[in-house]
């Protein structure tokens, strides 16, 4: 009986030393289409951005419906935010020969060379969401006008602070096309307005943890904070948190980008103040319809905008 | 000291205790310093090499500015030698060339278009005369139409203009209050042969061709790029709203004093790292950092682990080290209180089951149990031999004197009273006669009832002659118990010790109650007087007496004397477990002798 005791606890040791030494990221895992049929399905690989992005999910949730209604076998991977990553998946959708590919790029110069490599190999390549330099290269875009975006952000930002005070702004990573275009949105409008200070504006990488952390130290350093201008839901989120430990909520103005389901559900509590709607269920299978239109040898339309809305607690219901 | 504190905590404890603590302090002790120890290398080995990836990233970070730059300065080569070769195939041998001649300028929009088609990281390229007058411009579609009259933008005119040399000068700037941010480029058009100065190109990239450089350590969070020119402006910090502010105090410092460096500083209650080194030719300072705790998350985990596998191992350790201990100790001390009830005097102790322990407490066991068999046998032929020897004292003794010749003269005594006529000697040497025949039969120790009380009536007579009034014996008998068997020898000694410490110690009358009934199965004889009692010592004297009788050995000193002690013995002796003898008595009121038998016929 004694022995016994000993050999039980030497083996619950021994599991729990190789628990602890696994671990790690794992791969997104591979879906297949709902489609069964005698004929070999159409393939399409798609490498999302970062999964950790509540939009992105949203495409992806988007994308593997249509790709369901349509019967296609889908083939995904995260990027994880690095645009090496992305190269490399890109890479092994071309060996696996599939029909199409869709890239959600995380880096505009980065992730460029993934679309010469599929260019190269002749197999359609659509860009969704964000941009990348060789853009014109490839066989399609869907996204929105990030430019817009921005503009209309900073707007009601404005218009809700009568023309006049302290904001800061949290940007994407820098280089990324989102960030780019939405930065230039909110510049415009901000450089008709000169009576605007920007006190700070730094990348937060469209995370909420680290815009968090960001919001923390501003409020620390920069005492009067009218509003903050996010370039992103996932930010205004976190930097919303930060705002409402430190008490500051009623004096701290927030905005967003995206109205992913948190953000509106933000909106709803009087917290953010607003969000832009970006379609990611019409960008995801927009994108995917495309995939298969020019998989099949169809052409497409270059550059397919989907326009964006602003998301305030007025509308709300609109966009539940 | 440390001899006194082992001595307290260990010295003098139960063995398992001394055991456990043992084995807790083998176990754990090098348990403790091995942990620590490759926590602490492990730690430090983690930190090192974060740093070391942190400088090494910095490094790379400074070619890439560098290269940028060059990048820019290679353009304006490349512009330079167009209007050159421009000249020369325009057939004008001067060394002068114009700027803002016609086809000059249709041969620089060519070459600014295909720039920008070609590189969307340039805003807008301007050329400008020598005395500052803009010749041309192109610009990228994409990007707002820039107003170019911000105060930034003019003070940077003035700059160029004022550049005499050759040097790409360069700055960070918007293009409209609250505008976007430009990299702004300039250089001075110098003709190569005539040294004359042309006119000047600005290039302007966007921000983020600039910023695309520094994505991994803004990546991080709560990583910040600085980039510092002269020690003395922000040309680039993560936060762009510090761009051309002055730079912080501690950097500065710092950076005037070395060139290059890692060192660790607090901000906002966090240990941040900061790394930097110069770029001697263009005067800037790149300057990178993270908080501590991005780079060491590494860290965090391994503690997590080492913390998590150091209570486990203890949570075994000590439960190993328990139940061992346990398993060692047990059997002994069973063996130990085995011991001492022997120790007691209880040499009847059956054989324990020892369970499962090592070899050698088995044997201890073993051992044991036959040493205490062997000492009980001893006992019991040392008892019977000290009893066999008495009984041949006694024998002895009685064989000194003639029985016949007693007899003999007490029939005598008898006859001369009888013819005499004096009734009360006669029947006193009767009595006596009888008594004596019946002490001197040694041949039965245990007889009936009747005989001991018909042995006791003829001691009671005799007694009645001496005492007279001054004793009354009453006598209650039960006639159906008088066949039960009794030892010999014991109502008329216990008669005898109410009459010598009872009656006779004490003034007044004295009462002898004798009493003999059924009880149930068993058989209860009373003697009861009113004498001097026992004292409580005494009582207490007796009562020990009879507990250390249940044991085998006890003292035999006691068996040459007809007393209390005697009696009980023999009692004992033929009844065993079964007797019942107890005295109830208080000092000076007087005593009763119980006695309580099981009632057994005598055959």
């Amino acid at each position: 009986m004694k022995k016994m005791n000993i050999l039980v606890f030497v083996t619950l040791l021994t599991f729990v030393l190789a628990a602890c030494g696994s671990g790690g990221n794992e791969p997104a895992a591979t879906t297949a289409g709902a489609g069964e049929e005698a004929t070999k399905a159409m393939k399409v690989g798609v490498t999302y951005s970062n999964l950790q992005n509540e939009y992105i999910i949203a495409t992806q949730n988007a994308i593997r419906d249509k790709a369901a209604e349509l019967g296609v076998e889908l083939i995904e991977n995260d990027g994880q935010g690095k645009a090496e990553n992305q190269i490399t998946q890109v890479e092994n959708y071309i060996t696996q020969k599939v029909d199409a590919i869709i890239v959600s790029p995380t880096d505009r110069n980065g992730v460029a060379p993934a679309i010469d490599l599929a260019v190269n190999a002749n197999i359609p390549v659509i860009i969704l969401t964000a941009e990348v330099a060789n853009l014109d290269k490839a066989t399609a875009f869907v996204g929105s006008d990030d430019v817009i975006a921005g503009k209309m952000e900073t707007e009601f930002v404005l218009e809700k602070l009568g023309g006049t005070g302290n904001v800061v702004i949290m940007h994407g990573p820098n280089g990324n096309s989102a960030q780019i275009n939405r930065s230039e949105g909110i510049k415009q409008v901000l450089s008709l307005n000169p009576d605007v200070q920007v006190l700070a504006e730094q990348t937060a990488n469209w995370d909420r943890a680290q815009a968090l952390s960001l919001m923390e130290n501003w409020l620390q350093t920069y005492p009067d904070i009218d509003a903050v201008i996010a370039q992103n839901d996932e930010m205004a989120l976190g930097a919303y948190n930060a705002i409402e430990a430190a008490g500051k909520q009623d004096e701290i103005m927030v905005v967003g980008i995206d109205a992913i389901p948190d953000a509106l559900k933000s909106v709803g509590e009087d917290k953010l103040a607003a969000t832009v709607f970006q379609d990611a269920r019409g960008q995801g299978s927009t994108a995917l319809e495309i995939a298969v239109k020019s998989a099949n040898g169809e052409t497409v339309e270059h550059m397919n905008f989907i326009p964006f809305q602003l998301v305030t607690k007025e509308n709300l219901a609109d966009f539940q | 000291m440390m001899r006194k504190l082992v001595n307290r905590i260990f010295n003098m404890r139960s063995m398992q205790y001394q055991l456990l603590l043992t084995y807790l302090l083998i176990n754990l002790v090098p348990l403790i310093i091995v942990g620590s120890l490759s926590y602490r290398v492990a730690a430090d080995l983690i930190t090192r090499e974060a740093m070391q990836n942190n400088d090494l990233l910095l490094q790379s970070i400074n070619r890439n500015v560098n290269s940028y730059l060059k990048e820019i300065y290679d353009q304006s080569d490349i512009f330079t030698a167009l209007i050159i070769k421009n000249a020369a195939a325009d057939g004008t041998s001067s060394i002068h060339a114009d700027l803002s001649d016609p086809v000059n300028l249709a041969y620089l929009s060519t070459y600014m278009k295909d720039l920008l088609d070609n590189d969307e990281e340039y805003i807008s390229i301007r050329i400008f005369s020598d005395d500052g007058q803009l010749i041309s411009y192109a610009r990228n579609a994409d990007t707002y139409n820039h107003k170019y009259n911000s105060p930034e933008e003019l003070t940077w005119q003035q700059l160029m203009k004022d550049n005499d040399g050759d040097d790409l000068i360069f700055d960070m700037h918007t293009f409209e209050v609250n505008g976007i941010y430009s990299f702004t480029a300039s250089r001075a058009i110098i003709h190569p042969v005539s040294g004359e100065r042309l006119g000047y190109i600005s290039y302007d990239k966007s921000l983020s061709s600039f910023a695309s450089y520094f994505r991994e350590i803004e990546y991080r969070s709560g990583g910040i790029m600085q980039i510092v020119r002269n020690n003395d402006t922000y040309l680039y910090h993560s936060n762009h709203a510090r761009i051309g502010k002055p730079v912080d105090d501690s950097i500065r410092s710092r950076l005037e004093t070395i060139r290059a460096d890692s060192f660790v500083a607090e901000m906002n209650g966090k240990d941040i790292i900061f790394s930097y080194n110069t770029l001697m030719n263009s005067g800037l300072a790149v300057v990178g950092s993270v908080p501590m705790s991005e780079l060491t998350e590494g860290l965090q985990s391994l503690r997590d682990i080492t913390l998590a596998v150091s209570i486990l191992s203890l949570i075994l350790v000590f439960l190993l080290s328990y139940y061992l201990s346990i398993y060692m100790t047990r059997p002994i001390q069973r063996l130990n209180s085995l011991m001492t009830r022997v120790e007691s005097g209880n040499f009847n102790i059956g054989r324990e089951k020892m369970g499962n322990t090592n070899r050698e407490i088995h044997q201890l066991n073993n051992s044991f149990h036959s040493m205490v068999t062997r000492i009980n046998q001893l006992i019991k032929i040392q008892y019977e031999t000290e009893l066999h020897k008495k009984d041949a004292e006694l024998k002895a003794l009685l064989m000194q004197i003639n029985p016949h010749f007693l007899y003999n003269t007490l029939e005598v005594i008898n006859g001369i009273a009888d013819y005499e006529g004096v009734e009360q000697i006669s029947e006193i040497t009767q009595s006596l006669s009888k008594m004596l025949r019946y002490n001197i039969d040694l041949s039965r120790d245990q007889v009936a009832l009747a005989d001991e009380l018909e042995n006791s009536r003829n001691f009671v007579l005799i007694l009645k002659s001496r005492f007279e009034d001054q004793l009354d014996v009453q006598w209650d008998i039960d006639d159906t118990i008088l066949h039960c068997k009794i030892a010999k020898m014991v109502l008329q000694p216990l008669l005898e010790n109410s009459i010598k410490h009872g009656v006779e110690k004490k003034l007044g009358k004295g009462f002898i109650r004798i009493s003999a009934n059924r009880n149930g199965e068993r058989v209860e004889i009373r003697i009861a007087d009113n004498g001097a009692g026992f004292s409580a010592d005494k009582l207490s004297d007796f009562e020990r007496y009879k507990r250390m009788s249940g044991h085998s050995y006890f003292d035999m000193s006691a068996s040459s004397n007809l007393g209390l002690k005697n009696v009980f013995n023999r009692l004992r002796i033929v009844f065993g477990e079964e007797l019942i003898f107890d005295i109830v008595s208080e000092e000076h009121e007087g005593t009763t002798v119980i006695i309580n038998i099981p009632g057994i016929d005598y055959k």
